[in-house]
């Protein structure tokens, strides 16, 4: 994944390269060309007032043989020769590398051949001079246009991050925004105000996107409690009715076992709706009437009560429960979430099983021995377990959950040596859900 | 015994008013506010099953107005707002027992014949069956003089039979009636099993295991 910055910046880096890197040739093509041009016209005037100046020499007085040697000796890049008419040709321009012995390197030189009349004879003139190789032209041009691509680029980089940072900072901020919000947790999302259209039309979308999506999550919170509620009604009219159809005198075997089947299911399904009623109602911070919970207290009723309950399997409980500090929590709560944990153990342990609960400041263990681990993933999903056949409801331990999630308590499974273990963390809770 | 019966699904109140005449009480039915409050004034009652989510009206008001005009009247609140902290509300306002919908027939009777007994101007509060009485002050049960020792479990399970004496009570109906409000053990018929076994294991010893029987594999009667 890129960074948006980064992605907007990367045409420009390969644009601004590859007219830098066609600027190289175009820069060499044409100052080879200007300079190419002026020293052919340089030479050509050199021809011109040579020629002039042999010829306004009176020939009589000087010995021209003596002045061109004087010239070809003492001028550097310039050579005189006497021809025969013969050999007079046009005027020739040619560039050429070669050694230098006086530079001790290699040169690169521009030339004009051309051939004039002096006094009626005839002469050949070579004009030379030095000029950049082109190999050495080129180098210079392209360390230039790279100092000014790295300069350029360099700038651009620059200019970007700290504009671009301002002009999207905006857009940032909404990104945290969003990160930050929980659906669950009632509290609106405050977005930055800014100046840009295209922002503002972003944050006014996902306002309205949120908006609805907090609005459906209550609707569907407050539509399981009020159907949880409806359907309560209809189920104790059928429960009656069933306890009524099994008080008739002449029923045989079969109907009295199909009211039973009946009535069994029946259970069940208000039983699941009456879980799911507290969900929602835990979910919507219906809850808000903290008193002073005594942990150790509620541990030993729920430990008497299930002692009872499950007296035909035997259970041992190993109980190792400290005085705490009293819990500041709805006691309704604190007794649901004790009892489904403590149940939990007691229904998938074989009989004659060792149940640990043990409690010391405020830290909850609730221990029992099972074949293999658990799921954590699936533990507290709602009808996660809903595929083993003793399962229940499969609500019970989805219930601890949202009861520790409400309190900010960090609960926790771990199977270690053949148990099950559960803990529950009671110091750290926040008091959240508690406003 | 006089019961008033106020619910306003027809239905369920035909049904408790059924269950509760087969108990030989005398019910009276108002399935409004207005019919409610009618009736209050009319008559004395024993016990007032009360719904308190009456579509003309709210049923905490007739409890207010009875406990304020006809305090000895036992109120027992059924409702639909099945939350634990309802139930607190309801007996802060004077109510006796609460009792969330839906509920077993079973379970409100005895509900109701704890009420009767706890409010009853005889103080031995004590339940007799021919040689079998159950004080149910001190939860001891005596068979012509010799103490039937049970368990907790075994106790209820007795006074539970006892209290729906002939009629055919579910294998569901005990498991709640014996989970209570927290446990929740409706899909294990099992421990409804063990207990039942104990218990008449128990009463034989007193001859006395006869009563309690089973129906058809699927319920149990205490039958006399």
């Amino acid at each position: 994944m890129k960074k948006l910055l980064d992605r907007s910046l990367n045409p420009l880096i390969i644009y601004s390269l590859v007219v830098l890197a066609g600027s190289i040739p175009a820069y060499y093509l044409i100052i080879d060309y200007t300079w190419t041009n002026e020293l052919d016209k340089h030479h050509s005037a050199i021809k011109t007032k040579i020629t002039n100046r042999l010829n306004g020499l009176d020939a009589s007085q000087v010995d021209m043989a003596e002045n061109i040697r004087m010239l070809n000796h003492l001028e550097p890049g310039f050579h005189l020769k006497r021809v025969a008419e013969a050999e007079i040709a046009p005027d020739r321009r040619y560039s050429e590398i070669r050694f230098d012995d006086f530079m001790q390197d290699r040169e690169q030189f521009r030339g004009l051949v051309t051939f004039i009349t002096i006094h009626g004879q005839s002469y050949r003139l070579t004009i030379e001079t030095n000029m950049e190789e082109v190999d050495e032209t080129i180098g210079i041009i392209a360390a230039v246009a790279i100092f000014f691509l790295v300069l350029l680029l360099g700038g651009f980089i620059y200019l970007n991050r700290r504009t671009s940072l301002k002009l999207w900072n905006p857009f940032y901020q909404t990104i945290d925004q969003l990160q930050r919000f929980q659906l669950n947790n009632q509290a609106q999302i405050d977005f930055p105000p800014t100046q840009i259209k295209e922002f503002d039309t972003l944050q006014k979308s996902l306002q309205a996107l949120i908006d609805r999506n907090i609005k459906s999550f209550q609707l569907q919170k407050r539509f399981t409690e009020n159907a949880s509620h409806e359907l309560q009604t209809p189920l104790a009219i059928i429960k009656s009715k069933l306890d009524l159809l099994l008080q008739q005198k002449e029923l045989t075997a079969t109907q009295a076992q199909l009211i039973t089947s009946a009535t069994e299911s029946l259970n069940r399904v208000a039983k699941i709706n009456k879980n799911l009623l507290l969900l929602a109602k835990i979910e919507n911070h219906q809850f808000q009437n903290p008193v002073p919970v005594d942990l150790e207290e509620e541990i030993h009723a729920a430990v008497e009560r299930f002692e009872e309950l499950y007296e035909y399997k035997h259970p041992e409980f190993l109980l190792a429960v400290e005085p705490a500090a009293p819990l500041m929590a709805d006691p309704t709560l604190v007794q649901i979430l004790l009892n489904n944990l403590i149940q939990n153990a007691c229904k998938y342990s074989p009989p004659k099983s060792v149940i640990g609960l043990q409690l010391n400041n405020n830290d909850l263990f609730i221990k029992n021995p099972g074949q293999a681990p658990l799921i954590e993933k699936e533990l507290y999903s709602r009808f996660g377990q809903a595929t083993r056949p003793d399962s229940g409801n499969g609500l019970g331990l989805a219930i601890a959950h949202e009861i520790c999630r409400y309190y900010g308590w960090p609960i926790t499974y771990a199977y270690t040596q053949g148990s099950h273990v559960f803990h529950i963390d009671f110091t750290s809770g926040d008091t959240a859900g508690l406003e | 015994m006089k019961i008033l019966i106020i619910e306003d699904e027809l239905e369920l109140l035909k049904s408790m008013e059924e269950y509760l005449s087969a108990q030989e009480y005398q019910c009276t039915k108002a399935p409004s506010f207005e019919a409610a409050m009618a009736n209050i004034e009319e008559c004395q009652f024993d016990c007032i099953i009360l719904d308190i989510m009456l579509p003309d009206g709210n049923g905490l008001h007739i409890l207010k107005h009875i406990r304020l005009y006809h305090p000895d009247e036992g109120v027992i609140i059924i409702s639909a707002k099945n939350a634990i902290d309802d139930k607190i509300t309801g007996l802060q306002l004077g109510a006796d027992d609460y009792l969330a919908k839906p509920f077993h027939l079973s379970e409100l009777s005895a509900r109701i014949q704890s009420i009767l007994r706890r409010r009853s101007l005889n103080q031995k509060q004590s339940i007799h069956q021919n040689d079998l009485e159950i004080d149910v002050l001190a939860k001891k049960v005596t068979i012509r003089d010799g103490e039937l020792v049970l368990t907790k479990k075994e106790y209820e399970l007795l006074l539970y039979m006892i209290q729906n004496k002939n009629r055919v009570i579910s294998k569901s109906a005990l498991a709640e009636h014996l989970s209570g409000d927290f446990a929740d053990m409706l899909d294990n018929h099992d421990f409804v099993y063990a207990h039942i076994k104990n218990l008449k294991k128990k009463l034989n010893l007193y001859d006395y295991g006869q009563y309690l029987k089973t129906i058809y594999g699927t319920g149990y009667k205490w039958e006399l």
